[in-house]
């Protein structure tokens, strides 16, 4: 009888403990999961900044004339010698559609096209849901005439490309670049 | 059963410890983001404060070029490569923070200077004039070349003066022989009110920034060369100047007096600015070519021997043309 109760009670405790390592398991690996899709966040965020970044720096370099050509909300195409190659480049980026990005299981995430002397490039959407740039002008006041930009105000809002218990987490970053050559 | 109950509590610490250590993995690699962010960015910085730091540097030293390695700044260093010749002046930084390089690319040229307007050969601007002229004084504000010939240019007035009260002192205190010498627009003798609004202290100071050339209180004399046709420049004398056989090209400021003993040729714009008392001596053979501007509350010019004060477009061009500013625009930067 007293075995029957020590079996019972040894069971009792195993499963419970049991119960505890797989809870702990699973809690391991959402907060695993929740952490890997926040860091993947801010890298994919902070690719696009630099890619962004890294062209609107050199905006004008070694083009005389009026170096924004479009300088829309969701659009930008600017001349300059982004390579340093002694030829010019038109250079543009624009905000893709939803439907450029349907495989994502992200319903809101579009593809940031970057082309350059038509040479189309759309990457991975990296969770961009959207961008914005806005345009100052010597005295930071917003203007839409391409030839008194003097600074270039890009805005992202990306989000995870996969769901977080059900969510989409977002980042922002803005950037406000005074490119040197115009 | 004990066995059992303390392999499932290592496994259950060892599951906790292998968490611990993923989500520490991940606040690390998240920091590692921002961190590469801002070194990236702090190296940029960097470069491009490399370029500013020897622009200023350039400003003030015109020959400025070369190798300019491991400059400290910012946390980080720069290596700074300056080349060529204006006007295709290239200069590139390569600025280092951390594991993080970034290279800019700065194409610049010199400024060209803008002469002063030169409204008469000789203009004076003062409260209190004092004239000594002897010997033979020729004033013309035809325009001459370099070479004495005749130019093509506008005549202008001989003696140029903000009033009517100067202008009449002039031609009632200078000997008849040498009035009849003071040549150029209106006729002899060429003395004339110019309209002038120039801020000549100001003037002096952007031309003293940009010198090339600076000289204090002394004797200038044996061959003494204060820039050549081919190359002009600018000369700055802080103090009292006294020339003999020396010949320049381009602009000469002077704050303090000026003697000119003899074979002292220049030609380009002469400026004597700033102190409440200018003197102006001239004795032997002397000749200003282009203009010049006396500037200060009393001005008093004494004369002996011969002396030539010439308006010369030719002169005023040559310098205009080939005189270096010490501000610099920037063609194009690449960073």
């Amino acid at each position: 009888m007293n075995v029957i109760i020590d079996l019972l009670g040894a069971s009792l405790i195993g499963g419970l403990v049991m119960l505890l390592v797989v809870n702990l398991n699973a809690y391991s690996q959402e907060t695993k999961y929740a952490s890997d899709a926040d860091l993947r966040l801010q890298q994919n965020a902070k690719t696009l900044a630099e890619i962004m970044n890294d062209d609107l720096r050199k905006i004008g370099y070694n083009y005389s004339g009026t170096a924004i050509t479009e300088a829309e909300q969701q659009r930008i195409t600017f001349n300059g010698d982004i390579n340093n190659d002694g030829s010019m480049d038109q250079v543009s980026y624009f905000l893709g559609s939803k439907a450029d990005a349907e495989a994502t299981p992200n319903p809101d995430d579009k593809v940031l096209f970057r082309v350059v002397n038509s040479d189309t490039i759309g990457g991975p959407t990296l969770g961009l849901t959207d961008l914005r740039f806005s345009y100052l002008n010597s005295k930071e006041i917003s203007t839409t005439d391409p030839d008194s930009v003097c600074y270039v105000k890009a805005e992202i809002w990306v989000e995870t490309v996969l769901p977080v218990g059900g969510e989409y987490p977002f980042t922002y970053w803005e950037m406000t670049i005074n490119p040197r050559n115009i | 059963m004990g066995k059992g109950i303390l392999i499932l509590v290592i496994g259950v610490a060892g599951l906790i410890s292998l968490l611990i250590v993923n989500l520490n993995a991940n606040t690390n690699r998240s920091l590692d983001t921002t961190l590469d962010m801002y070194k990236t960015t702090e190296a940029r910085l960097i470069s491009n404060s490399g370029v500013e730091v020897y622009l200023e540097k350039m400003r003030r030293n015109k020959d400025l070029i070369g190798t300019f390695m491991d400059n400290t700044l910012l946390g980080g260093n720069y290596d700074l490569y300056i080349s060529g010749s204006d006007p295709n002046l290239t200069i590139r930084s390569v600025g280092y923070y951390e594991d993080k390089v970034h290279t800019s690319i700065v194409n610049a040229k010199r400024e060209p200077v803008k002469m002063p307007g030169v409204s008469s050969a000789l203009y004076i601007s003062s409260n209190t004039v004092s004239l000594n002229l002897n010997g033979n004084v020729d004033i013309d504000g035809n325009d001459h070349n370099m070479n004495g010939t005749a130019g093509t240019g506008t005549a202008l007035p001989g003696v140029g003066v903000d009033d009517a009260t100067d202008s009449a002192y002039v031609i009632n205190n200078v000997k008849s022989k040498i009035t009849k010498t003071i040549k150029g627009d209106g006729g002899v003798p060429s003395v004339q009110t110019v309209p002038d609004t120039t801020d000549w202290l100001g003037l002096s100071e952007n031309f003293i920034f940009s010198a090339d050339t600076i000289l204090t209180t002394g004797t200038y004399s044996s061959g003494s060369e204060f820039g050549t046709k081919d190359k002009p420049i600018i000369t700055y004398c802080n103090g009292d100047v006294d020339f003999t056989s020396a010949t320049g090209y381009g602009i000469m400021v002077i704050n303090g007096n000026i003697n000119l003993s003899g074979n002292f040729n220049y030609y380009g714009v002469v400026i004597v600015y700033g102190q409440s008392s200018i003197r102006c001596q001239a004795i032997g053979n002397n000749s200003i070519y282009g203009g010049t501007i006396l500037v200060g509350d009393e001005v008093s010019i004494e004369s002996q021997g011969n002396a030539q004060f010439y308006y010369s477009l030719e002169a005023i061009q040559l310098g205009q043309l080939k005189l270096k500013s010490s501000r610099f625009k920037i063609l194009s930067w690449l960073e």
